[in-house]
Protein backbone atom coordinates (compact mmCIF):
# COMPACT_ATOMS: atom_id res chain seq x y z
CA UNK A 1 0.00 0.00 0.00
CA UNK A 2 1.58 3.43 -0.75
CA UNK A 3 1.78 5.66 2.34
CA UNK A 4 -1.03 8.38 1.48
CA UNK A 5 0.62 10.63 3.92
CA UNK A 6 4.15 10.44 1.23
CA UNK A 7 3.33 13.71 -0.52
CA UNK A 8 2.37 15.63 2.73
CA UNK A 9 5.49 14.62 4.04
CA UNK A 10 7.54 16.29 1.54
CA UNK A 11 5.33 19.06 1.95
CA UNK A 12 6.02 19.39 5.23
CA UNK A 13 9.94 19.29 5.09
CA UNK A 14 9.37 21.94 2.74
CA UNK A 15 7.70 23.97 5.27
CA UNK A 16 10.27 23.31 7.77
CA UNK A 17 12.71 24.36 5.77
CA UNK A 18 11.09 27.50 4.71
CA UNK A 19 10.50 28.01 8.38
CA UNK A 20 13.74 27.66 9.29
CA UNK A 21 15.61 29.58 6.42
CA UNK A 22 13.79 32.27 4.94
CA UNK A 23 13.70 35.82 6.88
CA UNK A 24 13.42 39.53 6.40
CA UNK A 25 17.45 39.09 5.46
CA UNK A 26 16.89 36.12 3.40
CA UNK A 27 13.91 36.86 1.23
CA UNK A 28 14.44 34.80 -1.61
CA UNK A 29 14.36 31.00 -1.39
CA UNK A 30 14.60 28.56 -4.13
CA UNK A 31 12.73 24.79 -4.22
CA UNK A 32 12.51 22.33 -6.73
CA UNK A 33 10.90 19.06 -6.19
CA UNK A 34 11.59 16.24 -8.43
CA UNK A 35 9.99 12.54 -7.75
CA UNK A 36 12.01 9.79 -9.19
CA UNK A 37 11.04 6.02 -9.39
CA UNK A 38 12.28 5.53 -5.82
CA UNK A 39 12.50 8.60 -4.26
CA UNK A 40 11.45 12.10 -3.78
CA UNK A 41 14.19 14.80 -4.33
CA UNK A 42 14.15 18.27 -2.70
CA UNK A 43 16.55 21.18 -3.87
CA UNK A 44 16.31 24.00 -1.54
CA UNK A 45 18.35 27.03 -2.01
CA UNK A 46 18.79 30.36 -0.31
CA UNK A 47 20.82 32.33 -3.19
CA UNK A 48 21.78 35.22 -0.39
CA UNK A 49 22.20 34.37 3.34
CA UNK A 50 25.37 35.09 5.68
CA UNK A 51 26.46 32.15 7.56
CA UNK A 52 29.14 32.22 9.93
CA UNK A 53 31.73 29.10 10.55
CA UNK A 54 29.92 27.77 13.81
CA UNK A 55 26.15 28.32 12.18
CA UNK A 56 27.28 26.14 9.49
CA UNK A 57 29.13 23.18 11.51
CA UNK A 58 26.04 23.14 13.82
CA UNK A 59 23.68 23.38 10.65
CA UNK A 60 25.54 20.88 9.15
CA UNK A 61 25.25 18.54 12.84
CA UNK A 62 21.08 19.06 12.53
CA UNK A 63 21.06 17.16 9.11
CA UNK A 64 23.78 14.76 9.80
CA UNK A 65 20.80 12.44 11.93
CA UNK A 66 20.18 9.00 9.76
CA UNK A 67 16.53 8.82 8.07
CA UNK A 68 14.75 7.26 11.38
CA UNK A 69 11.15 5.55 10.27
CA UNK A 70 10.57 4.93 13.98
CA UNK A 71 10.31 8.23 15.03
CA UNK A 72 9.14 9.74 11.62
CA UNK A 73 5.43 7.79 11.65
CA UNK A 74 4.63 9.21 14.54
CA UNK A 75 6.10 12.76 14.73
CA UNK A 76 5.67 14.04 11.12
CA UNK A 77 3.52 16.01 11.64
CA UNK A 78 5.38 18.70 13.83
CA UNK A 79 7.82 19.38 11.20
CA UNK A 80 6.73 22.94 9.67
CA UNK A 81 4.94 23.51 12.66
CA UNK A 82 7.52 25.81 14.70
CA UNK A 83 10.75 27.71 14.18
CA UNK A 84 13.00 26.13 17.50
CA UNK A 85 15.83 25.02 17.23
CA UNK A 86 15.15 20.75 16.70
CA UNK A 87 12.66 20.63 13.57
CA UNK A 88 15.89 20.09 11.00
CA UNK A 89 16.93 17.04 13.15
CA UNK A 90 12.94 16.05 12.48
CA UNK A 91 13.71 16.58 8.79
CA UNK A 92 16.79 14.78 8.78
CA UNK A 93 14.96 11.54 10.45
CA UNK A 94 12.42 11.99 7.61
CA UNK A 95 15.38 11.66 4.80
CA UNK A 96 17.88 9.10 3.68
CA UNK A 97 20.38 11.66 2.71
CA UNK A 98 20.93 15.76 2.90
CA UNK A 99 23.99 16.88 1.70
CA UNK A 100 24.78 20.40 2.44
CA UNK A 101 26.99 23.18 0.28
CA UNK A 102 27.44 26.84 1.05
CA UNK A 103 29.73 28.79 -1.41
CA UNK A 104 29.63 32.67 -2.43
CA UNK A 105 27.04 33.04 0.12
CA UNK A 106 24.78 30.62 -1.17
CA UNK A 107 23.24 28.09 0.68
CA UNK A 108 22.14 24.32 -0.81
CA UNK A 109 20.67 21.47 0.51
CA UNK A 110 19.70 18.28 -1.53
CA UNK A 111 17.34 16.18 0.55
CA UNK A 112 16.58 12.64 -0.87
CA UNK A 113 13.94 10.73 0.59
CA UNK A 114 13.72 7.00 -0.63
CA UNK A 115 9.63 5.82 -1.32
CA UNK A 116 9.77 2.75 1.00
CA UNK A 117 11.47 2.89 4.49
CA UNK A 118 10.08 -0.13 5.95
CA UNK B 1 36.73 1.45 27.96
CA UNK B 2 33.19 2.30 27.61
CA UNK B 3 32.48 3.68 23.79
CA UNK B 4 28.62 4.49 23.97
CA UNK B 5 28.43 4.27 19.63
CA UNK B 6 28.52 0.75 20.25
CA UNK B 7 25.25 -1.20 21.00
CA UNK B 8 26.39 -3.43 23.68
CA UNK B 9 27.19 -0.58 26.08
CA UNK B 10 24.09 0.64 24.58
CA UNK B 11 21.95 -2.20 25.68
CA UNK B 12 24.25 -2.35 29.35
CA UNK B 13 22.65 0.95 30.29
CA UNK B 14 19.14 0.42 29.04
CA UNK B 15 19.08 -3.35 30.71
CA UNK B 16 20.58 -1.50 34.33
CA UNK B 17 17.36 -0.49 35.82
CA UNK B 18 14.51 -3.22 34.82
CA UNK B 19 18.00 -5.55 36.17
CA UNK B 20 18.48 -4.10 39.35
CA UNK B 21 14.73 -3.87 40.19
CA UNK B 22 14.27 -7.94 39.61
CA UNK B 23 17.34 -8.98 41.75
CA UNK B 24 16.51 -6.54 44.31
CA UNK B 25 12.41 -7.92 44.15
CA UNK B 26 13.88 -11.16 44.87
CA UNK B 27 15.10 -10.04 48.25
CA UNK B 28 12.09 -7.66 49.42
CA UNK B 29 9.10 -10.39 49.40
CA UNK B 30 9.47 -13.97 50.86
CA UNK B 31 9.75 -15.95 47.53
CA UNK B 32 6.51 -18.21 48.42
CA UNK B 33 4.80 -14.87 48.63
CA UNK B 34 6.19 -13.12 45.42
CA UNK B 35 3.71 -15.11 42.79
CA UNK B 36 1.23 -14.86 45.07
CA UNK B 37 1.64 -10.97 44.96
CA UNK B 38 2.44 -11.08 41.16
CA UNK B 39 -1.37 -12.54 40.65
CA UNK B 40 -2.70 -9.89 42.50
CA UNK B 41 -1.01 -7.51 40.35
CA UNK B 42 -2.52 -9.10 37.64
CA UNK B 43 -6.09 -9.72 38.35
CA UNK B 44 -6.43 -5.61 40.30
CA UNK B 45 -8.24 -3.18 37.95
CA UNK B 46 -5.22 -1.23 37.74
CA UNK B 47 -6.87 2.07 37.26
CA UNK B 48 -5.49 5.04 38.86
CA UNK B 49 -4.42 5.32 41.41
CA UNK B 50 -3.96 1.73 42.38
CA UNK B 51 -0.48 1.22 43.87
CA UNK B 52 1.09 -2.14 43.31
CA UNK B 53 3.44 -2.23 46.19
CA UNK B 54 0.28 -1.91 48.17
CA UNK B 55 -1.44 -4.63 46.12
CA UNK B 56 1.44 -6.90 45.13
CA UNK B 57 4.27 -5.94 47.52
CA UNK B 58 7.25 -4.62 47.19
CA UNK B 59 9.11 -7.78 45.80
CA UNK B 60 6.05 -8.81 42.86
CA UNK B 61 6.27 -4.99 42.02
CA UNK B 62 9.70 -4.52 41.09
CA UNK B 63 9.75 -8.02 39.72
CA UNK B 64 6.63 -6.64 37.47
CA UNK B 65 8.22 -3.41 36.80
CA UNK B 66 11.51 -5.13 35.60
CA UNK B 67 9.86 -7.64 33.64
CA UNK B 68 8.18 -4.72 31.80
CA UNK B 69 10.78 -3.04 30.81
CA UNK B 70 12.32 -5.99 29.56
CA UNK B 71 9.57 -6.94 27.34
CA UNK B 72 10.29 -3.51 25.71
CA UNK B 73 13.98 -4.20 25.35
CA UNK B 74 13.13 -7.46 23.63
CA UNK B 75 11.24 -5.71 21.14
CA UNK B 76 13.97 -3.18 20.50
CA UNK B 77 16.55 -6.10 20.15
CA UNK B 78 14.06 -8.49 17.96
CA UNK B 79 13.29 -5.33 15.49
CA UNK B 80 16.87 -3.92 16.23
CA UNK B 81 15.74 -0.76 17.02
CA UNK B 82 17.91 2.61 17.76
CA UNK B 83 18.03 3.35 21.68
CA UNK B 84 17.88 6.99 21.49
CA UNK B 85 15.90 9.23 23.70
CA UNK B 86 12.47 8.78 22.83
CA UNK B 87 12.91 4.89 23.64
CA UNK B 88 14.60 5.96 26.59
CA UNK B 89 11.94 7.57 27.79
CA UNK B 90 9.41 4.95 26.61
CA UNK B 91 11.04 2.02 28.26
CA UNK B 92 11.42 4.31 31.33
CA UNK B 93 8.28 5.16 31.23
CA UNK B 94 6.95 1.66 31.07
CA UNK B 95 9.47 0.53 34.11
CA UNK B 96 7.78 3.72 36.17
CA UNK B 97 3.76 3.06 35.37
CA UNK B 98 4.65 -0.72 36.09
CA UNK B 99 4.36 0.43 39.69
CA UNK B 100 0.71 1.30 39.43
CA UNK B 101 -1.04 0.31 36.33
CA UNK B 102 1.18 -1.30 33.60
CA UNK B 103 1.89 -5.37 34.39
CA UNK B 104 2.98 -8.20 32.49
CA UNK B 105 -0.55 -8.82 31.39
CA UNK B 106 -2.08 -5.88 30.37
CA UNK B 107 -0.11 -4.35 28.27
CA UNK B 108 0.24 -7.17 25.77
CA UNK B 109 -3.51 -6.47 23.72
CA UNK B 110 -2.28 -2.96 23.44
CA UNK B 111 0.70 -4.60 21.77
CA UNK B 112 -1.19 -7.08 19.64
CA UNK B 113 -3.25 -4.32 18.16
CA UNK B 114 -0.07 -2.04 17.52
CA UNK B 115 1.50 -5.03 15.48
CA UNK B 116 -1.91 -5.59 13.53
CA UNK B 117 -1.89 -1.86 12.80
CA UNK B 118 1.46 -2.02 11.27
CA UNK B 119 0.61 -5.08 9.40
CA UNK B 120 -2.56 -3.07 8.02
CA UNK B 121 -0.04 -1.11 6.79
CA UNK B 122 2.10 -2.75 5.45
CA UNK B 123 5.29 -1.68 7.66
CA UNK B 124 7.26 -3.36 10.11
CA UNK B 125 5.87 -3.05 13.61
CA UNK B 126 9.20 -1.01 14.39
CA UNK B 127 7.80 1.65 13.13
CA UNK B 128 5.35 1.89 15.79
CA UNK B 129 6.93 0.01 18.37
CA UNK B 130 7.34 3.78 19.98
CA UNK B 131 3.85 4.32 19.87
CA UNK B 132 3.21 0.98 21.31
CA UNK B 133 5.42 1.42 24.60
CA UNK B 134 3.76 4.62 25.18
CA UNK B 135 -0.11 3.41 23.99
CA UNK B 136 0.04 0.94 27.10
CA UNK B 137 -0.87 4.04 29.09
CA UNK B 138 -4.62 2.36 29.23
CA UNK B 139 -3.41 -1.16 30.25
CA UNK B 140 -5.95 -0.32 33.02
CA UNK B 141 -8.74 -0.46 30.62
CA UNK B 142 -8.09 -4.46 29.71
CA UNK B 143 -7.81 -4.76 33.47
CA UNK B 144 -11.07 -3.19 34.90
CA UNK B 145 -12.68 -4.99 32.00
CA UNK B 146 -10.93 -8.36 32.61
CA UNK B 147 -11.24 -8.06 36.72
CA UNK B 148 -12.88 -4.88 37.86
CA UNK B 149 -16.40 -4.14 36.29
CA UNK B 150 -18.11 -7.49 37.32
CA UNK B 151 -18.33 -9.47 34.20
CA UNK B 152 -17.99 -13.28 34.39
CA UNK B 153 -14.58 -13.98 34.25
CA UNK B 154 -14.01 -15.74 30.82
CA UNK B 155 -16.47 -13.27 29.12
CA UNK B 156 -14.56 -10.06 31.11
CA UNK B 157 -10.80 -10.74 30.03
CA UNK B 158 -11.91 -11.82 26.21
CA UNK B 159 -13.78 -7.95 26.45
CA UNK B 160 -10.96 -6.45 27.90
CA UNK B 161 -8.35 -7.95 25.79
CA UNK B 162 -10.74 -7.07 22.62
CA UNK B 163 -11.15 -3.57 24.02
CA UNK B 164 -7.36 -3.64 24.35
CA UNK B 165 -6.45 -4.86 20.66
CA UNK B 166 -8.49 -1.98 19.74
CA UNK B 167 -6.89 0.62 21.55
CA UNK B 168 -3.42 -0.88 20.13
CA UNK B 169 -5.14 -0.56 16.70
CA UNK B 170 -6.58 3.37 16.87
CA UNK B 171 -3.64 4.70 19.13
CA UNK B 172 -0.64 4.92 16.39
CA UNK B 173 -3.09 7.65 13.78
CA UNK B 174 -4.37 9.08 17.07
CA UNK B 175 -0.87 9.82 18.68
CA UNK B 176 0.41 11.92 15.32
CA UNK B 177 -3.33 13.82 15.08
CA UNK B 178 -2.75 14.74 18.53
CA UNK B 179 0.38 16.26 17.98
CA UNK B 180 -1.18 19.26 16.20
CA UNK B 181 -3.60 19.92 19.11
CA UNK B 182 -0.63 21.33 21.52
CA UNK B 183 2.21 21.63 19.14
CA UNK B 184 4.94 19.21 20.62
CA UNK B 185 4.31 21.57 23.99
CA UNK B 186 2.82 18.51 25.83
CA UNK B 187 5.68 15.75 26.33
CA UNK B 188 3.55 13.49 26.85
CA UNK B 189 1.29 13.31 23.89
CA UNK B 190 0.35 9.70 24.39
CA UNK B 191 -1.28 11.17 27.50
CA UNK B 192 -3.58 13.39 26.14
CA UNK B 193 -3.98 10.58 23.14
CA UNK B 194 -5.02 8.27 25.70
CA UNK B 195 -7.17 10.58 27.49
CA UNK B 196 -9.15 11.31 24.85
CA UNK B 197 -8.81 7.19 23.92
CA UNK B 198 -10.38 6.78 27.41
CA UNK B 199 -12.61 9.21 28.12
CA UNK B 200 -14.54 7.89 24.72
CA UNK B 201 -14.59 4.35 25.76
CA UNK B 202 -15.50 4.99 29.04
CA UNK B 203 -18.40 7.04 27.98
CA UNK B 204 -19.46 4.03 25.82
CA UNK B 205 -19.38 1.87 28.63
CA UNK B 206 -20.70 4.24 31.77
CA UNK B 207 -23.83 4.20 28.61
CA UNK B 208 -23.97 0.53 29.11
CA UNK B 209 -24.04 0.74 33.32
CA UNK B 210 -20.58 -0.10 33.67
CA UNK B 211 -18.90 2.17 36.24
CA UNK B 212 -15.59 2.74 36.19
CA UNK B 213 -13.92 5.34 38.55
CA UNK B 214 -10.55 6.62 40.22
CA UNK B 215 -9.70 4.53 43.19
CA UNK B 216 -7.14 5.87 46.12
CA UNK B 217 -5.28 2.79 47.06
CA UNK B 218 -1.30 4.09 48.16
CA UNK B 219 1.25 2.85 50.67
CA UNK B 220 4.16 4.37 52.25
CA UNK B 221 5.36 1.01 54.07
CA UNK B 222 8.40 0.83 51.75
CA UNK B 223 9.30 4.20 51.71
CA UNK B 224 12.83 4.49 53.14
CA UNK B 225 14.02 1.37 50.70
CA UNK B 226 12.64 2.82 47.85
CA UNK B 227 14.70 6.14 48.34
CA UNK B 228 17.77 4.15 49.54
CA UNK B 229 16.97 2.43 46.11
CA UNK B 230 16.41 5.26 43.51
CA UNK B 231 18.78 7.85 44.55
CA UNK B 232 21.66 5.05 44.58
CA UNK B 233 20.42 4.39 40.99
CA UNK B 234 20.35 7.98 39.77
CA UNK B 235 24.23 9.07 41.63
CA UNK B 236 25.10 6.17 39.51
CA UNK B 237 23.83 7.89 36.73
CA UNK B 238 25.66 10.56 37.30
CA UNK B 239 29.03 8.65 37.85
CA UNK B 240 28.40 7.25 34.96
CA UNK B 241 27.35 10.22 33.19
CA UNK B 242 30.86 12.16 34.61
CA UNK B 243 33.29 8.93 34.99
CA UNK B 244 33.13 6.33 32.40
CA UNK B 245 35.37 8.50 29.85
CA UNK B 246 36.87 10.33 32.48
CA UNK B 247 39.07 12.24 29.69
CA UNK B 248 35.91 13.64 28.21
CA UNK B 249 34.56 15.27 31.49
CA UNK B 250 34.56 18.74 30.47
CA UNK B 251 33.27 18.02 27.16
CA UNK B 252 30.41 16.09 28.80
CA UNK B 253 29.37 19.68 30.81
CA UNK B 254 29.78 21.86 27.94
CA UNK B 255 27.32 18.80 26.11
CA UNK B 256 25.06 19.14 28.98
CA UNK B 257 25.05 23.42 29.02
CA UNK B 258 24.10 22.50 25.23
CA UNK B 259 21.29 20.36 26.20
CA UNK B 260 19.93 22.75 28.71
CA UNK B 261 19.63 25.59 26.22
CA UNK B 262 16.81 23.26 24.16
CA UNK B 263 13.46 24.28 24.51
CA UNK B 264 12.88 20.46 24.75
CA UNK B 265 9.83 20.48 22.48
CA UNK B 266 9.02 17.50 21.00
CA UNK B 267 11.22 16.24 19.18
CA UNK B 268 14.30 17.06 21.14
CA UNK B 269 16.69 14.08 21.62
CA UNK B 270 19.60 14.23 23.73
CA UNK B 271 21.00 11.31 22.90
CA UNK B 272 21.76 13.59 19.51
CA UNK B 273 22.25 17.31 21.22
CA UNK B 274 24.39 16.30 23.91
CA UNK B 275 25.36 12.10 23.37
CA UNK B 276 25.55 9.39 25.85
CA UNK B 277 27.65 10.93 28.94
CA UNK B 278 25.70 14.09 29.19
CA UNK B 279 22.65 12.60 28.41
CA UNK B 280 23.25 10.07 31.88
CA UNK B 281 24.52 12.99 33.44
CA UNK B 282 21.15 14.71 32.76
CA UNK B 283 18.99 11.45 33.73
CA UNK B 284 20.81 11.29 36.99
CA UNK B 285 20.75 14.93 37.81
CA UNK B 286 16.71 15.11 37.24
CA UNK B 287 16.03 12.44 39.22
CA UNK B 288 17.90 13.77 41.84
CA UNK B 289 16.02 16.92 41.46
CA UNK B 290 12.46 15.07 41.36
CA UNK B 291 13.62 12.70 44.53
CA UNK B 292 14.00 15.67 46.60
CA UNK B 293 11.20 17.62 45.50
CA UNK B 294 9.17 14.65 46.75
CA UNK B 295 10.82 14.91 50.05
CA UNK B 296 10.56 18.48 49.86
CA UNK B 297 6.96 18.51 49.93
CA UNK B 298 6.89 15.94 52.45
CA UNK B 299 5.63 13.04 50.64
CA UNK B 300 6.01 8.77 50.51
CA UNK B 301 8.06 7.21 47.68
CA UNK B 302 4.98 5.25 46.73
CA UNK B 303 4.29 3.13 43.59
CA UNK B 304 2.41 6.27 41.52
CA UNK B 305 5.12 8.92 43.08
CA UNK B 306 8.08 6.38 42.16
CA UNK B 307 6.61 6.41 38.25
CA UNK B 308 6.33 9.86 38.55
CA UNK B 309 9.71 10.15 39.24
CA UNK B 310 11.08 7.00 36.81
CA UNK B 311 9.08 8.68 34.20
CA UNK B 312 11.08 12.27 34.74
CA UNK B 313 14.43 10.65 34.49
CA UNK B 314 13.72 8.71 31.02
CA UNK B 315 12.09 12.32 29.65
CA UNK B 316 15.53 13.49 30.62
CA UNK B 317 16.56 11.93 27.52
CA UNK B 318 13.66 13.51 25.44
CA UNK B 319 13.08 16.89 26.69
CA UNK B 320 13.03 17.48 30.17
CA UNK B 321 16.04 18.91 32.28
CA UNK B 322 16.51 21.64 34.95
CA UNK B 323 15.77 24.59 33.32
CA UNK B 324 12.57 24.00 31.84
CA UNK B 325 11.34 21.42 34.76
CA UNK B 326 11.92 23.64 37.92
CA UNK B 327 10.05 26.48 36.82
CA UNK B 328 7.04 24.00 36.05
CA UNK B 329 7.30 22.36 39.31
CA UNK B 330 7.06 25.46 40.85
CA UNK B 331 4.02 26.84 39.42
CA UNK B 332 2.69 23.56 40.30
CA UNK B 333 3.72 23.99 44.34
CA UNK B 334 2.30 27.76 44.35
CA UNK B 335 -0.81 26.38 42.96
CA UNK B 336 -0.89 23.80 45.66
CA UNK B 337 -0.78 25.92 47.93
CA UNK B 338 -2.90 28.64 47.29
CA UNK B 339 -5.59 25.89 46.12
CA UNK B 340 -7.63 24.19 47.92
CA UNK B 341 -5.33 20.82 47.61
CA UNK B 342 -2.65 19.28 50.70
CA UNK B 343 0.67 20.13 49.29
CA UNK B 344 1.99 16.77 50.66
CA UNK B 345 -1.00 14.73 49.00
CA UNK B 346 0.12 12.18 46.64
CA UNK B 347 -2.08 13.95 43.86
CA UNK B 348 -0.47 17.10 44.09
CA UNK B 349 2.87 15.78 44.55
CA UNK B 350 2.45 13.51 41.14
CA UNK B 351 1.06 16.75 39.72
CA UNK B 352 4.53 18.42 40.39
CA UNK B 353 6.73 15.44 39.29
CA UNK B 354 4.14 14.91 35.34
CA UNK B 355 3.31 18.34 35.20
CA UNK B 356 6.84 18.67 33.73
CA UNK B 357 5.14 17.30 30.59
CA UNK B 358 5.12 20.91 29.87
CA UNK B 359 8.50 21.66 30.32
CA UNK B 360 8.65 22.66 26.69
CA UNK B 361 6.64 25.82 27.58
CA UNK B 362 9.53 27.10 29.92
CA UNK B 363 11.95 25.85 27.57
CA UNK B 364 11.05 27.92 24.62
CA UNK B 365 9.28 30.88 26.62
CA UNK B 366 10.76 31.29 30.05
CA UNK B 367 10.94 30.29 33.71
CA UNK B 368 7.94 32.84 34.11
CA UNK B 369 5.29 30.87 31.65
CA UNK B 370 6.48 27.86 32.98
CA UNK B 371 4.99 29.00 36.23
CA UNK B 372 2.13 29.88 35.06
CA UNK B 373 1.95 26.33 33.01
CA UNK B 374 2.32 24.44 36.34
CA UNK B 375 -0.18 26.87 38.01
CA UNK B 376 -2.61 25.99 35.72
CA UNK B 377 -1.84 22.49 35.10
CA UNK B 378 -2.33 21.96 38.74
CA UNK B 379 -6.06 23.25 38.66
CA UNK B 380 -6.70 20.95 35.02
CA UNK B 381 -5.40 17.77 35.98
CA UNK B 382 -7.51 17.42 39.10
CA UNK B 383 -10.51 18.06 36.89
CA UNK B 384 -9.87 15.67 33.88
CA UNK B 385 -9.63 12.62 35.08
CA UNK B 386 -13.06 11.81 35.94
CA UNK B 387 -13.49 11.86 31.97
CA UNK B 388 -11.90 8.95 31.64
CA UNK B 389 -12.19 7.30 35.12
CA UNK B 390 -8.93 6.80 35.86
CA UNK B 391 -8.47 4.06 33.08
CA UNK B 392 -5.55 6.47 31.14
CA UNK B 393 -2.36 6.45 33.29
CA UNK B 394 -1.17 9.45 31.61
CA UNK B 395 -3.86 11.59 33.18
CA UNK B 396 -1.17 14.50 33.07
CA UNK B 397 -0.75 14.04 29.77
CA UNK B 398 -4.16 14.64 28.78
CA UNK B 399 -4.14 17.59 31.16
CA UNK B 400 -0.97 18.70 30.02
CA UNK B 401 -2.39 18.71 26.17
CA UNK B 402 -4.75 21.28 27.27
CA UNK B 403 -2.64 23.61 29.32
CA UNK B 404 -0.42 23.83 26.02
CA UNK B 405 -3.06 24.31 23.97
CA UNK B 406 -4.71 26.70 25.85
CA UNK B 407 -1.58 29.20 26.68
CA UNK B 408 1.06 28.78 23.71
CA UNK B 409 -1.11 30.53 21.20
CA UNK B 410 -1.82 33.20 24.00
CA UNK B 411 1.92 32.85 25.12
CA UNK B 412 2.47 33.59 21.10
CA UNK B 413 -0.01 36.39 20.96
CA UNK B 414 1.69 38.41 23.96
CA UNK B 415 5.14 37.89 24.50
CA UNK B 416 7.90 39.98 22.46
CA UNK B 417 10.56 37.11 22.72
CA UNK B 418 7.74 34.62 20.95
CA UNK B 419 6.86 37.61 18.50
CA UNK B 420 10.72 38.39 17.48
CA UNK B 421 11.01 38.46 13.67
CA UNK B 422 12.87 35.20 12.61
CA UNK B 423 15.65 36.73 11.14
CA UNK B 424 17.39 37.67 14.54
CA UNK B 425 17.83 34.23 15.26
CA UNK B 426 20.86 31.90 13.64
CA UNK B 427 19.93 29.02 11.12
Amino acid sequence: MQNYHEIKKISRIIDELLTHFLSDDNGRAEIVVEETADAHVVVFTVPSIEIEAEDYVNLVNDVSVARNPELENYYWPLAGESDSESELSLVAMMSDSIDVTYEDNRLELRLTRKKTAK
Amino acid sequence: MINWQQRKWQVAFLTALPTLLILTGLFLQPLDDLLPGMLRILQSQSVLLSDYLAIGGAGATLINAGLCGFICIGFMMLYKIEINGPFIAAVFTVIGFAFFGKNIWNIWPIFIGVFLYSAVRHQSFRNYALVAFFATTLGPLVSFISFGAGLEPRAGIALGMTLGVLVGFIAPPLASAMLRFHDGYNIYNLGFTGGVIGSLFVAVLRSFGLIVEPVSILTGRYDLIMKVLFFTFFLVLIGGGLFVQPNRIRKTLAAHIRIMRTSGRLVTDFTLVGRYNATLLNMGVMGIIAGLFVIALGGEFNGPVIGGILTIVGFAAFGKHPRNCIPVMLGVVIGGALKMWDLGSTPVILAGLFGTTLAPVAGKYGPFWGVVAGFLHTSVVMNVGVLHGGVNLYNNGFSGGFVAAFLVPIIEAVSPVAGAPRSRRKV
